[in-house]
This record gives C-alpha cells, structure tokens and sequence, in this order.
C-alpha cells in the first residue's frame, strides 16, 4: 500500500514538474527567448501529433494531412499565445486549444465528431516523428508573392529577419509585420480550407 | 512546409508581450460606454426628479442593470481563456436574476396582485426595447472586439454574455431617463431588451470569436 502511495506520488510530482516546465518556457517565450519559444513549439507538436495521429487512425484515415493538421495547431498556440494568463497553468490551456483545433479539423474533413473518450485522449506524452509524406508548396502556395518569399527565407532557408529585411530591402520591423500577417493567413487558410 | 520549418518561422515571430488581454477587452467595453454616455446626454434627457422622488427607483433599476454588466462582462472575459468552466462564467447571471426576481416580489408583496399586465406594459415599453438595443450596438462591437484576442471554446455563449454586459450599460443610461418604474415593467422589458442584445451577440460571437 505504501508502495502505491509512493507511486502516485512520483507520478504526480512528474506531472507537476513537466506542467512547470511548458509553463515556464512559454513565460520565457514570452519574455522574448525565441530558442526556448522554438523548443517549446517543437514539444507542442510531438504532443499534437500523437493525439490527431490516432484520431486519424481510429477514422481509417492515412497520414496525408497529419502535418497539416499539426500545423494548423501550431499557428493557433502562437497567434493565441498572448491571451494566455500567465498566473494560470499552462498545460490545461494547451490542451484545449489542441482539442479545439483537432475537433474543428476532424469535423472540416467530415471525420465526424470526436467522441469524449478521445478527448479524455488528446495530449498523451506520446511523441511520434513528423511523417514525410508533406508537400512544401501546398502550405506556402496561398500565400501572396512576397509574403511567400519571406516565410520561405525565414523558415525554410532559416535566415533572420534582419537577413531578409537586408536582401528585401526592408526595414527588420517591416518583416516581421509581413511576417506576423503572413502567419495570421496561413491561420486562417487552414481555417477555410474544406478539402 | 515541413513543420520544423514553420516553426522556424514562428519563433522568428517576436513576442507582443502586452499585458493581459482581457484588459484590452475590459478598456474597449470601458471606452465605448463613455461615448455612448456622452451620445445619450445629448439625445435623452435625465428624468426631471432624478435627485428627488425619482431617485430610489433609479436606483433600484441601477442594481439590477449594474450586476447585468458585471455578470456578462466577467463571464465574456472568463470564457477568453480557452480550458475555462462554462459553469463559471455563467453562474454571476443568478446575482441580476436573484435581484429582479427579489425587486418583483416585494413589489407584489406590497401593492398587491392587481392589474399585474397593465404594471407589466408600462407606458414606454417599445421606447425601451429600441432605446436599450440601439444603446448597446457600439459597447457590443467594441467589446466583440476585444475579446477576439482570447481563445474561446464558445464563442457563441461568449458572444451572448458580451450582449449581457453592452445590453446592462445601454440599460443602466436608459434607466436614468426611464420613468416606467415598476418592478414587473423592468423585468420585463428591460429584461426583453437585454435578451435581444444578448441573442445578436450571440450571433456576432458565432461569426467574429472563432478561431
């Protein structure tokens, strides 16, 4: 018995400990860190991954919108990150707005409805790779010229924004709007997208 | 893209740390209500015995319109964070609820059941359901507004309770002109007004806070 104890207890610190650490990266995030932004973005869409992975699955469905779908998570975690009160916990707040998202991208691809079983399931630990299987284009193809080429050098090409804003012959301020507005587009072309 | 690449793109994204959000939202609804103020001085006039005769009853349409404002504007902020309880942003609509129902059953208790349709018509009925809903459009965008910037879960219940608080501020003018003092009148149609303003901003909220 006192083992069980033990046990839970191990297993409720661990839990506290990991929900202190996303919380905290995003409080560093926040606070203009963009390396730890970058490592906390990257666990969100391990995390996300997981749970649409296995919804897709349990629909019979391939893995050809799988990044996609964890995409479209990632651009609301960012362009909501700013709503989030920073005295509340981080995890809980996360876990929604992945929920929110992969409800609304089950029901667009007429998936149907998640029932509340596989809500119970969204944001397990489990970790999975990206799957290959992802055109570059398709994502980036709705943007406008410019915009494109900025996200394409920024993110692809991985150059800063004051590189590009060299070779663009913009100000670093004015990428970052087109880049900020250009990622607010893609939000919302996911949204909109019926296929 | 692959999604290391947009996430490349994202952190290169630098923060907007601004402060709380449900601030902003607080401010719109705070500013849009002065121009309103402003707008209904200059169309209505106060109610001739407002610091005499007039002034209980005013006051008493106040409390009811106050905790209205309150009640939606606090559950609409709420309901910006994305894992908040639905029950949690509702449960302050009981405080105006309680208020009215109280107001009305003393009012009953002391004049007796008589004629209750005819204290329940008033005499400007229609005056207030135009007046209230008109009042209330300019705080209801603004404060739609503001709460894009949340991650509401529901934007069709936080449409509807930033309905409740523009629809308690148009109100709480609109009783400072009104002279149908009744208690049955205010639940009424005061009540009627605020669930008109509540309804478009539930369609307003379905429409403008998804996300």
């Amino acid at each position: 018995m006192t083992k069980t104890r033990e046990k839970t207890l191990e297993h409720t610190r661990i839990e506290v400990r990991e929900e202190d650490q996303l919380g905290d990266m995003m409080r560093l995030a926040l606070a203009g860190n963009s390396a730890v932004y970058a490592d906390l973005l990257k666990e969100v869409a391990k995390l996300a991954r997981g749970s649409a992975r296995s919804m897709l699955r349990r629909r019979g469905q391939s893995d050809a919108d799988l990044e996609d779908i964890v995409q479209e998570v990632l651009l609301a975690v960012h362009l909501k990150r700013g709503a989030w009160d920073k005295v509340r916990p981080f995890r809980p707040w996360l876990g929604a707005i992945v929920r929110h998202k992969l409800i609304d991208a089950m029901r667009r691809r007429r998936l149907g409805d998640v029932s509340v079983d596989e809500i119970a399931d969204i944001l397990p630990a489990e970790t999975t790779a990206p799957s290959d299987a992802h055109d570059v284009e398709r994502t980036l193809a709705c943007l406008p010229e410019r915009p494109r080429a900025i996200v394409r050098a920024i993110a692809i090409e991985g150059r800063s924004a004051a590189q590009v804003g060299a070779d663009f012959g913009m100000n670093e301020g004015a990428v970052r709007v087109a880049l900020h507005r250009a990622l607010k587009d893609l939000a919302a072309r996911f949204r909109g997208r019926t296929e | 893209m692959k999604t290391d690449d947009l996430i490349r793109a994202l952190a290169e994204d630098a923060p907007s740390d601004t402060g709380p959000a449900r601030n902003r939202a607080l401010l719109l609804l705070a500013a849009s209500s002065i121009i309103v103020a402003i707008v209904f001085v200059l169309l209505f006039n106060l109610r001739a015995d407002l610091a005499g005769s007039g002034a209980w009853p005013t006051l008493r349409k106040l409390a009811v319109t106050l905790l209205l404002l309150g009640a939606g504007a606090r559950g609409a902020t709420l309901l910006m964070q994305p894992d908040a309880r639905l029950r949690d942003a509702l449960i302050w609509l009981a405080a105006p609820i309680a208020a009215i129902l109280t107001l009305i059953g003393v009012d009953v208790a002391l004049n007796g059941n008589a004629n209750l349709g005819a204290r329940a018509m008033g005499a400007t009925a229609l005056q207030c359901l135009a007046s209230v809903s008109l009042l209330s459009l300019a705080p209801l965008a603004a404060f739609l507004y503001g709460l894009r910037e949340g991650a509401t879960t529901r934007p069709d219940i936080a449409g509807a309770l930033a309905g409740v608080a523009a629809g308690g501020i148009a109100a709480s003018l609109y009783a400072l002109h009104c002279t149908d003092d009744g208690p049955l009148f205010v639940g009424v149609w005061y009540g009627l007004a605020i669930m008109l303003v509540g309804a478009a901003g539930w369609f307003a909220g379905r429409r403008i806070l998804q996300w």
